[in-house]
């Protein structure tokens, strides 16, 4: 082959290639633009007519119209840019089912294929010759069809692109459906997760219910309980007090009495545990600071000898300076303080170098914390109490606030109440209790709501002189003979002049014929009157009795509605000279 | 799609059969859905027709004779100008569907009646197929594309080639299942389900002898300039025909390596030629070609050598290749169409055409005939009948996206 051949030969592949590349250019924006309205049109309507008129220039037809498959099998138009087919209907024979295989076809004489021969003679004559094409998605079956009036329009290069185009189109089409389909699942699945969330809401709903159930049953249980053996301990603890003012005392009386009065008061100490858990108790409330709270119990002779027992811990603390005050009963966040820190130390009692940690801080709190769907978002002071010990297993971290459950010797008093007590403190000031526990230890937290009240300087405490009577006369009203015993003594020793009736009926008898500078009031008594109503009755006849109200049980809503009458102070046996002294003194004073 | 060829020179036309049959059913391991027959006319093709179809019912068949033999993947066929081959094509996605028709004295009617036949028997009528295969007896080959053209529109493919005989003495013959006509069109028409790639050339160019075809009639050019295209023709090529222009006659073949061309496109100012080959020296000075010149229109001497023939086959095979919308890898095969009177000129070179085929389509199936003149579609995409030409129909298939 001479060396002109070859020059010629080669120019005319040169321009081969770039005539097919540009026509490959052509296809390709002529895709383009097309998948451009496919996936930026939702409604197939505006899709299809935006549709026709990006393909009209590579495909040159004169109108397009878009068949879709009914339910039958048979196509009908979706739409067209010429009413003539709109009206026409179309059973796929030969042609159109290898269409809708993907196979486009381009017929050059509409005159001589199946489908179209079933058509209206107007129709073929708008459409001598026709390209068709597969747009399909995996839910839905379409066809576009291209039409010309000429016959033989349509060429190779038009089945080409029509075949790329349907195939690109059908692609998009389906993730258009794939996305919506995931659009649907992921609502469904939210839907889901908002039914799993309602149900889970319900459930510890109705597993806080239960255990509100079991802890009003404990509760109603501890009240009938304490307030019995608070009667009796007003004996056990009250009477040693009274002989051991006695300085002519023997030593080994004295020994023997304290024991039996200390024995008393740790038994009180544990009639005041269930009437923490008892619900409905209400307790004063007033600013304090966590810190302090700390502090005092650290020093306690409690604490110290808790630390003699388990010598192995070692206790550090890191309180924040700052901390928040807050609202709050001293003597029950002690007693969950307490409850906390002798757990932790004994957690750790066979750790080698045993530590437990008390922390305060203030957090700002916006998101639940563990076991709480809701919380009140806000500032909290929080108490923390963590331990290195071997954690708690989740089965019983499931249970450990129930009263009574017990996986060891939780608790000063022992009773299986310790952890109970800590969640009827956290409930009843409106806070929160955020356990973490793991292999390497256990962490309470607990969040109280922060105040930004100032707390005011703590009195001292107060000395006999201070609260001694004057010769005054004080009726005591109390159904138990026990009772009435001791609060005789008590108030002679405190320098008063009692005088004791057994019931609420006795005492309205006596004062109809005498008068009393105070009254010392039991709450609950039976048979007869109770002290609300007896306290009515006095003051129908002596107008501003002073009284003093006492009960071995919480103060309750009966103490409140007699305050509310007039009644001073509420005092809870078993008595004590101080308290006793101090009540009396303040409401004399008022 | 899946293509095989088979061949045999075995002189009993129904033992050729059975030979070439068998290497396609053995190598497409199932019945084709189209095979190409094309054999020596000195068989009796009717048996040979008759024996294929009875070998592979309902397969439709479609060809017709080449000059001395067949080419294939495994060589040159012919033995005592005996040679058939076979091209089967299996595609069960695909459609394909052959017709025939005399030409009598409407080869335009015959084309579009073979035609609408192979449309049916596809199950496709009135659907554009993707190429068209075309075999004719000599004469009207101008016309039966323009026929194709006007029933389908211009812009499917056309494959073609004359039917051909060993000696030019008008044995050359067109198949159709199982039809032989001697003045037939026969047409294939393919539904594939890939792709086709096509090229259409010569294995000439073009030298400074040219002048204006002042006076034609059909295939006859009387005038060049104004003067006897003979006398014109033997001063272009220094007296090439100075014997034949006093007495007349046959200028086969000596006018093989000087045909004359028209050019028929330009791209990128360069033009490409239909070739007519010169035949005959008629009575008044004029030449018979084999194929049309148009009558005002620019006539070219051209200039050919074995060199470039037979390296040309290879050549025409590799540019519809490089145009293919498949790779290489996809490619099935092919059906190559070869001038006969380039294939006569340089016989001796035939294990030089065959490797030239062998290297460019590496592994694959093709089928080689030669004819007496070729029909094809050229760059600009023109489907033209021309002499001195090699067409080529390449298959494969697009990986789905």
């Amino acid at each position: 082959m001479g060396a002109s051949e070859e020059l010629r030969e080669t120019l005319l592949d040169l321009e081969e290639a770039r005539k097919k590349e540009i026509l490959h250019r052509k296809m390709a924006e002529a895709l383009l633009e097309g998948l451009q309205v496919l996936v930026a049109s939702k409604d197939p309507k505006v899709l299809f007519t935006r549709l026709f008129d990006a393909m009209k220039k590579p495909l040159g037809f004169e109108a397009a119209f878009v068949l879709l498959e009914n339910d039958d099998g048979v196509f009908v138009p979706l739409t067209s840019s010429d009413a003539v087919f709109m009206q026409t209907v179309w059973r796929p024979a030969a042609m159109l089912k290898r269409v809708i295989k993907g196979n486009p076809a381009a017929v050059f004489d509409t005159n001589l294929v199946g489908e179209w021969a079933a058509q209206p003679e107007m129709v073929r004559t708008a459409a001598r010759s026709a390209l068709h094409f597969s747009i399909h998605t995996a839910q839905k079956q379409a066809v576009m069809v291209c039409t010309h009036p000429d016959r033989a329009y349509f060429s190779k290069d038009h089945v080409t692109l029509a075949k790329r185009f349907s195939v690109l189109a059908t692609q998009a089409l389906q993730k258009l459906e794939s996305e919506e389909r995931l659009a649907d699942l992921e609502k469904k699945l939210e839907d889901e997760i908002r039914v799993a969330e309602l149900n889970r809401r319900l459930a510890e709903s109705e597993q806080k219910l239960a255990h509100a159930r079991k802890m009003e049953a404990v509760g109603l249980l501890a009240g009938g309980v304490a307030h019995d053996l608070n009667n009796i301990l007003t004996g056990i603890a009250s009477y040693p007090e009274l002989l051991l003012m006695d300085e002519q005392l023997l030593p080994e009386h004295r020994d023997a009495l304290e024991t039996i009065r200390d024995a008393g008061f740790r038994a009180a100490a544990v009639v005041g545990d269930l009437l923490t858990v008892a619900r409905g108790a209400a307790s004063p409330r007033e600013p304090v600071n966590l810190n302090s709270i700390i502090d005092e119990y650290l020093f306690s002779h409690e604490h110290q000898r808790s630390l003699q027992v388990y010598r192995n811990a070692e206790i550090r603390t890191d309180l924040a300076e700052d901390l928040f005050n807050i609202e709050g009963s001293h003597v029950h966040i002690s007693k969950a303080l307490m409850n906390l820190v002798y757990n932790a130390v004994e957690a750790v009692r066979h750790t080698p170098e045993g530590l437990v940690q008390v922390r305060t801080d203030n957090r700002y709190v916006d998101r639940p914390l563990g076991g709480y769907s809701d919380i009140r978002i806000g500032e909290y002071a929080v108490l923390s109490v963590s331990d290195n010990g071997d954690g708690i297993s989740s089965e019983d971290l499931e249970r450990i606030f129930e009263p009574f459950y017990t996986r060891k010797t939780m608790g000063r008093s022992g009773t299986g109440l310790g952890l109970t007590i800590v969640w009827n403190v956290m409930e009843d000031h409106k806070g929160y209790v955020d356990v973490r526990t793991g292999k390497d230890g256990t962490e309470f937290s607990l969040y109280f709501p922060a105040i930004r009240d100032v707390i005011s300087e703590g009195e001292a405490a107060p000395v006999f002189k201070d609260y001694r009577g004057n010769g005054e006369t004080v009726l005591v009203i109390d159904d138990l003979e026990d009772q009435r015993k001791v609060a005789s003594a008590i108030l002679t020793k405190l320098g008063y002049r009692p005088h004791v009736v057994a019931s609420g009926e006795a005492a309205l008898e006596y004062l109809k014929d005498h008068s009393a500078d105070i009254l010392l009031l039991d709450m609950i008594m039976d048979p007869g009157m109770n002290g609300l109503e007896t306290y009515g009755k006095i003051i129908e006849i002596h107008p501003g009795q002073k009284v003093v109200i006492a009960s071995g049980y919480s103060k309750s809503e009966d103490v409140v509605a007699a305050q509310d009458l007039g009644a001073g102070s509420f005092i809870m046996k078993p008595y004590t000279l101080a308290k006793l002294g101090c009540a009396l003194k303040e409401e004399l004073q008022r | 799609m899946k293509l095989a060829s088979g061949w045999s020179t075995n002189p009993d036309p129904a033992k050729a059969s059975d030979e070439a049959f068998e290497m396609i059913l053995k190598k497409l391991g199932a019945l084709p859905h189209l095979m190409f027959i094309h054999s020596s006319s000195d068989y009796d093709n009717e048996a040979l027709l008759a024996r294929l179809g009875y070998l592979a019912p309902g397969v439709p068949l479609q060809g017709g004779t080449s000059c001395m033999g067949v080419i294939t993947e495994e060589g040159f066929h012919t033995g005592d100008g005996l040679g058939l081959g076979i091209l089967g094509l299996f595609d069960p996605d695909g459609s394909y569907g052959v017709g025939i028709a005399r030409q009598g004295g409407d080869p335009a009617k015959a084309a579009a009646s073979a035609l609408s036949q192979a449309l049916e028997q596809a199950g496709r009528p009135g659907e554009l197929p993707a190429a068209i295969v075309m075999t004719s007896c000599p004469g009207h080959e101008e016309i039966t594309i323009s026929a194709i053209e006007a029933y389908l529109g211009a812009t499917v493919p056309i494959l073609g080639g004359t039917s051909a005989d060993n000696d030019m003495s008008g044995r050359w013959q067109q198949f159709c299942n199982n039809s032989v006509f001697h003045d037939g069109i026969s047409i294939a028409v393919l539904f594939t389900s890939g792709d086709v790639s096509y090229s259409f050339h010569s294995g000439y160019e073009p030298t400074h002898h040219s002048g204006e075809a002042t006076r034609v009639s059909g295939r006859i050019l009387h005038e060049i300039n104004g003067m006897p295209a003979a006398a014109v023709y033997n001063e272009w090529t220094d007296g090439l025909i100075g014997e034949t222009l006093r007495h007349g006659g046959s200028l086969v073949p000596a006018t093989t390596f000087s045909p004359l061309g028209h050019p028929v496109g330009h791209v990128g100012g360069i033009s490409y030629y239909k070739l007519s080959y010169p035949v005959a020296v008629l009575p008044d000075k004029g030449l018979e070609l084999f194929a049309e010149i148009q009558q005002g229109g620019e006539v070219v001497l051209m200039k050919g050598t074995p060199d470039s023939l037979a390296s040309r086959a290879g050549r025409v095979v590799k540019a519809a290749i490089d145009a293919a919308p498949f790779t290489h890898d996809n490619t099935e095969g092919a059906l190559v169409l070869f001038c006969a009177g380039c294939m006569l000129a340089v016989q001796d070179r035939m294990d030089q055409i065959v490797s030239g085929l062998k290297n460019i389509l590496k592994n694959k199936t093709f089928l080689c005939s030669f004819t007496l003149g070729e029909q094809g579609c050229f760059i600009g995409g023109e489907n033209r009948h021309g002499n001195l030409m090699i067409a080529t129909l390449l298959f494969g298939h697009i990986e789905a996206d």
